[in-house]
């Protein structure tokens, strides 16, 4: 064997290719000395060397290729963002985990998306009268604010209790759609109803939501709520005496520490 | 190369290092020289003791060009190097200790 197959040999294992050619050149110049001080000819000096082939094996151990560790870490990355999809799914539902991804706030049943100036839509026993699409965000702490949509709905009221007076009834709710983004995973806005205990609005009304009290027999005022990984949705239906009822504003009260959000209608903003 | 070769040869290579910096063909030739020719290892199989003695930070190492325009990699042992040395000496005395006691009573 001589210098250049010794060479070759030693160092194939050596992925990387910088540290291949930075340790070859260290052999070489071994090479060097061997023949400058031993007076060793090529294949003398590579039996010299010893075995390139045991060389190998542990310089190619001791030499492993940075992209090798990116590769590995990224396979694992790989690994665990598909278990946590999964997770997601199983937990969420394909359904709220569609709204999550689309940023699109759930709307009521049987009622499709329409645009907004084309007056009222029904279907089956819900009609949406009006549509709002506030702008802007309020920062709480680590949570971003925004208020997607806000409509205007009228119903027939369907509580199963067949002696109830509000049966047939028809009734007028504003519902309003909150998102509390943040990128603390572990400390997303709570999926209870508590997140947002009261509302007020221009008129000078209050409306006590309370903790998930949303039922839609009895339709009374509620807040419901969904909650991603990121991300947590909050629907506040407020009853109204009537579709002329729409206050200018409405205020939500956030969290217990005093915090509000306020949507003003009129102008489609948030504050 | 064994394991437990490697690390006998690591701990005679830090030992060297010790006195001053040296590159490759320089160590091979000391240990052959102070051993009076007892360690006389094949040359490419001290490569993977230096470089590993570099990744565990035991010695580091730079390259300098010699007079004649040759570049060498020279080693040069660390404190952290010293530290494995000193507890591999300790290891070595209490072997040899135990060695001696053995013989001399056989």
């Amino acid at each position: 064997m001589n210098r250049l197959e010794w060479l070759d040999t030693a160092t194939r294992k050596i992925l990387f290719l910088p540290d291949r050619k930075a340790v070859r050149k260290e052999l070489e110049a071994h090479f060097e000395d061997l023949r400058d001080a031993r007076r060793l000819d090529d294949e003398a000096a590579a039996a010299a060397m010893g075995d390139p082939e045991a060389v190998a094996e542990e310089l190619g151990r001791l030499h492993r290729p940075w992209w090798g560790w990116v590769w590995r870490a990224s396979r694992i990355v790989l690994l665990l963002a598909l278990v946590l999809w999964l997770l997601c799914v199983r937990e969420y539902g394909f359904g709220e985990f569609k709204t999550w991804m689309y940023n699109m706030p759930p709307l009521p049943e049987g009622v499709t998306e329409r645009d907004p100036f084309s007056g009222s839509t029904q279907a089956g026993s819900v009609s949406v009268s009006e549509v709002w699409y506030p702008t802007g965000a309020k920062n709480l702490g680590h949570y971003r604010l925004t208020v997607p949509m806000a409509w205007l709905e009228q119903r027939t009221c369907q509580t199963s209790d067949e002696s109830s007076p509000l049966r047939g009834e028809p009734r007028c709710r504003l519902r309003v759609c909150l998102r509390a983004d943040t990128w603390k995973f572990w400390a997303v806005a709570p999926r209870s109803g508590k997140m947002i205990p009261a509302v007020s609005d221009s008129e000078g009304n209050r409306y006590d939501l309370g903790p998930s009290k949303w039922r839609t027999d009895l339709e009374e005022s509620g807040c419901s709520a969904w909650q991603g990984p990121f991300s947590a949705w909050y629907l506040v239906a407020l009853e109204l005496p009537g579709p002329e009822d729409v206050p200018e504003w409405v205020e939500l009260s956030v969290g217990c520490g005093g915090d509000t959000v306020r949507i003003n209608l009129e102008t489609e903003a948030i504050s | 190369m064994a394991k437990k070769e490697a690390a006998s040869t690591a701990m005679l290579v830090l030992a060297l290092l010790k006195q001053g910096e040296m590159y490759g063909y320089q160590i091979i030739e000391e240990l052959d020289r102070r051993s009076e020719h007892v360690f006389q290892m094949k040359e490419g199989t001290l490569y993977p003791v230096l470089h590993g003695l570099e990744k565990d930070r035991l010695v580091t190492a730079r390259e300098a060009v010699t007079d004649k325009g040759r570049t060498r990699r020279y080693y040069a042992v660390t404190e952290k190097g010293l530290w494995a040395l000193e507890e591999k000496e300790q290891e070595w005395r209490t072997f040899s200790k135990a060695v001696t006691a053995i013989l001399a009573g056989a």
